[in-house]
């Protein structure tokens, strides 16, 4: 117990700095919850909305019917009429589309025929705004049609406002879980950026005092077998683990409201947790092997927590990877974390399938924290004969 | 002269630091050039959107309008997959094989898994066939005479043109957004070597910063010199590191290098600033202080949107006040005026806020330098 009680007595030593670290990267994790949590419910469809600003310039009921026609699933914003003003609204994203209707442009309709060209500002490479666009064609196209049967264009933005209700009646399937996409499993997502970062800082500070070549060498000469040292401190450093676990399930327990213990997606949630915890650990492990400076540890921590976490598509989802970047993310274990957290998430009730695939991608993790635990293992034996010679 | 020089040699010397500082912001601008440069490809491949169809009555006239509408480019808008009943439909929907199944009766009914972009454009479709026919019917009923005109002015309507006037910057890939972040966290992660500048002058932290201070050569001039030395050689990584995005990873800014890299100059002078007032104003041992300059240059660098692009929005909705003092959203805000919007007045006003806050720290940092002094015991 002497390794175990010297690591957190160590642990205590380094107490500022853990302090300021759990701060930082629990912050930027709730940060990240909170930024992609919305309050919808995922049991009622609810169509893409946006910023949306009609300036008129003709001043006639064109643009006061395309405000209200689209008002009721976009948000109307009232702007100046100057497009530098416009630009500085759409360069802040308190716009996404900027609709401008030219001066003549009601005076322009002949025999119900639209003749002049419509404008528009919008945020470049925005793919809502692309559908905006084709629905606001098709209502022009719809108001060309009923001008071009005889409608004044009055009684044909009328008339389009009655056909708005005719809309097609959509459901979400029975077997999505209402709770998919809910507070805790985005915290979830973002729990291997807070195990890889803060797990790693952490345990590798005190493992480089006790790899300091002065201790180790007192070590060596101490009665303790290597063996036993070596298990007192693993269990050290899963102790470590499960109390950064813990305080994980309290905020997940706080930000739910306590809705999470009476979850039934929970036991697969904690599984998940586990094994990816176990991972960043022996990464961990591994770095308190490797470096002998705390400066190389924050740049270990830095790209590797970063690199796993993109290419397990934790900051960018997997649907948005190439075919060969889906190949390399693969080998991540991080990929396969976030794939069952997508999963469980979702899940509405409990199959045999689902079991199965939460089973083998959570043993692809685990075996992927044993590999670079193996791998420590082989440095710490090179590293003693390179001191023994 | 030769204090600058001997400066420059020792910061060499610290190569674990330069390593880390040069490699950490390559290795993850690699990472993004391999992860968004097939990106926009990925994008226009989710224009063909799989939808199931279950043809509860026949609709020919529906069915082969959803199987053959196109958008730009002749690209198919959906893949259709007809099934022959709602169970098969439910079932390839729940294996996210489709997003969404059409069930075709009397009237149309669509079921769907989440709420999405693709949900979105399947539905304003079927909103639009639905309304067309309801209007072509209407008018057949009151005006029978008036379905042919109506039916040529829907045809004709798409003559019409909403164009897109054109922002005066060049860079439109909502993607390059992250290469700004990036540019941002290269020049603030120059807060670690501001970090060890000021650490190696108070004699209370280190045998060498004490014989330092009792050299002859006044603190204020080790303190400058140690600054431009850093400086030199921090610019120096960030414009290799600029230079690597620009030629290795095919960013061109919108054809703006030379602000691009002034504006990265000038991250580095604030970072480095801010890495000194850390490390003069913090009482702790080296670890904590080390463990606060993590905080400020990953605290800004995810602020300003290293990992979730969207952040600056949310919080120019919130709290506006971060955006227009943090250091890295003052960066990437100042690249992507010129870049995407072409607007130098913002790019100024970056620039301008960036410089005054790196002074500022400069200043604070100098003033407790010089009201520092040590007990002769």
């Amino acid at each position: 117990m002497l390794v175990f009680n010297t690591f957190f007595r160590l642990l205590k030593r380094l107490k500022g700095q853990i302090i300021v670290y759990g701060v930082v990267f629990l912050s930027l994790a709730l940060a990240m919850t909170k930024v992609l949590t919305t309050d919808n419910s995922t049991k009622d469809f609810q169509e893409n909305s946006m910023e949306l600003a009609v300036i008129n310039r003709s001043q006639g009921v064109f643009g006061e019917a395309v405000k209200e026609y689209f008002g009721t699933t976009n948000e109307i914003i009232d702007v100046v009429d100057d497009e530098s003003a416009i630009e500085d609204m759409l360069y802040w994203r308190e716009l996404d589309y900027a609709l401008i209707i030219p001066e003549d442009f009601e005076d322009s309709i002949k025999d119900g025929k639209i003749t002049k060209d419509l404008q528009c500002l919008e945020v470049p490479g925005n793919f809502e705004s692309s559908v905006f666009k084709a629905e606001l064609e098709m209502y022009i196209s719809k108001m060309s049609g009923l001008m071009a049967g005889g409608m004044s264009i009055e009684d044909a933005t009328k008339e389009l406002e009655k056909l708005k209700s005719e809309q097609v009646t959509v459901e979400v399937a029975s077997f999505v879980n209402e709770q998919q996409g809910d507070v805790i499993s985005n915290f979830f997502s973002y729990a291997p950026y807070l195990f890889l970062s803060l797990g790693i800082v952490v345990i590798s500070s005190v493992l480089i005092f006790f790899n300091e070549i002065e201790v180790k060498k007192r070590m060596e000469c101490s009665s303790m077998p290597l063996f036993k040292r070596q298990v007192s401190l693993f269990g050290a450093i899963v102790a470590f683990g499960m109390l950064l676990l813990a305080v994980v399930l309290v905020l997940a327990a706080v930000m739910s409201k306590g809705s999470m213990f009476t979850d039934v997606r929970m036991p697969y949630f904690l599984l998940n947790l586990t094994t990816m915890l176990l991972f960043s650990v022996s990464l961990a492990f591994l770095a308190g092997t490797l470096f002998d400076k705390t400066e190389s540890v924050n740049g270990f921590v830095n790209i590797v927590s970063l690199a796993l976490c993109f290419l397990g598509g934790i900051f960018v989802p997997q649907e948005f990877f190439s075919e060969g970047v889906q190949s390399a993310a693969r080998f991540m274990p991080t990929y396969w974390y976030t794939k069952s957290n997508v999963s469980i998430s979702a899940m509405a009730t409990v199959t045999d399938a689902f079991r199965k695939e939460i089973f083998m991608q959570n043993l692809f993790v685990f075996s992927s924290a044993i590999a670079v635990f193996a791998i420590s293992i082989v440095i710490v034996n090179l590293k003693r004969r390179r001191i023994a010679a | 002269m030769i204090h600058f020089w001997y400066r420059i040699k020792v910061m060499l010397r610290e190569r674990s630091s330069i390593f880390w500082n040069l490699i950490f912001p390559i290795f993850l601008g690699f990472l993004f050039y391999v992860m968004f440069n097939n990106i926009i490809n990925n994008v226009e491949k989710f224009s063909e959107i799989s939808v199931g169809l279950v043809l509860e009555q026949e609709q020919a006239d529906f069915s082969k309008l959803i199987k053959e509408v196109e958008v730009e480019g002749g690209k198919k808008m959906f893949a259709v997959t007809e099934y022959k009943d709602a169970d098969a439909a439910k079932k390839a929907l729940d294996e996210d094989e489709i997003y969404g199944y059409i069930t075709v009766a009397d009237d149309f009914h669509l079921v769907v898994k989440a709420s999405n972009i693709q949900t979105t454009v399947i539905k304003v479709f079927l909103d639009q066939y639905i309304q067309n026919s309801k209007l072509i019917e209407n008018v057949a009923k009151e005006n029978p005479q008036q379905v042919n005109a109506v039916v040529q002015g829907l045809m004709n309507a798409g003559e019409i043109e909403i164009k897109n006037i054109p922002l005066p910057g060049q860079d439109k890939s909502p993607y390059t957004q992250y290469f700004y972040a990036l540019i941002a966290m290269t020049c603030l992660i120059a807060s670690t070597i501001g970090l060890q500048n000021g650490n190696n002058i108070q004699a209370d932290l280190s045998a060498l910063a004490a014989r330092r201070n009792v050299a002859p050569t006044k603190k204020m001039k080790q303190v400058l010199i140690d600054f431009l030395a850093s400086y030199l050689v921090v610019g120096i990584m960030a414009t290799i590191i600029l230079a690597m995005v620009v030629y290795g990873f095919k960013q061109d800014f919108g054809g703006n290098i030379a602000p691009i890299l002034l504006v990265t100059w000038v991250g580095s002078f604030t970072g480095l600033a801010g890495g000194m007032m850390i490390g003069v104003c913090l009482k702790g041992s080296k670890r904590m202080k080390e463990g606060f300059s993590t905080a400020f240059f990953m605290g800004s660098s995810f602020l300003g949107g290293l990992q979730i692009v969207t952040i600056t929005y949310v919080i120019e909705k919130h709290c506006p006040i971060i955006n227009r003092i943090n250091p890295a959203t003052l960066i990437v805000n100042a690249c992507k005026s010129l870049a995407v919007f072409g607007d130098t007045r913002q790019y100024v006003i970056n620039l301008v806020t960036l410089t005054a806050i790196g002074i500022a720290f400069l200043i604070i940092s100098i003033l407790k330098l010089r009201r520092t002094k040590y007990a002769s015991i």
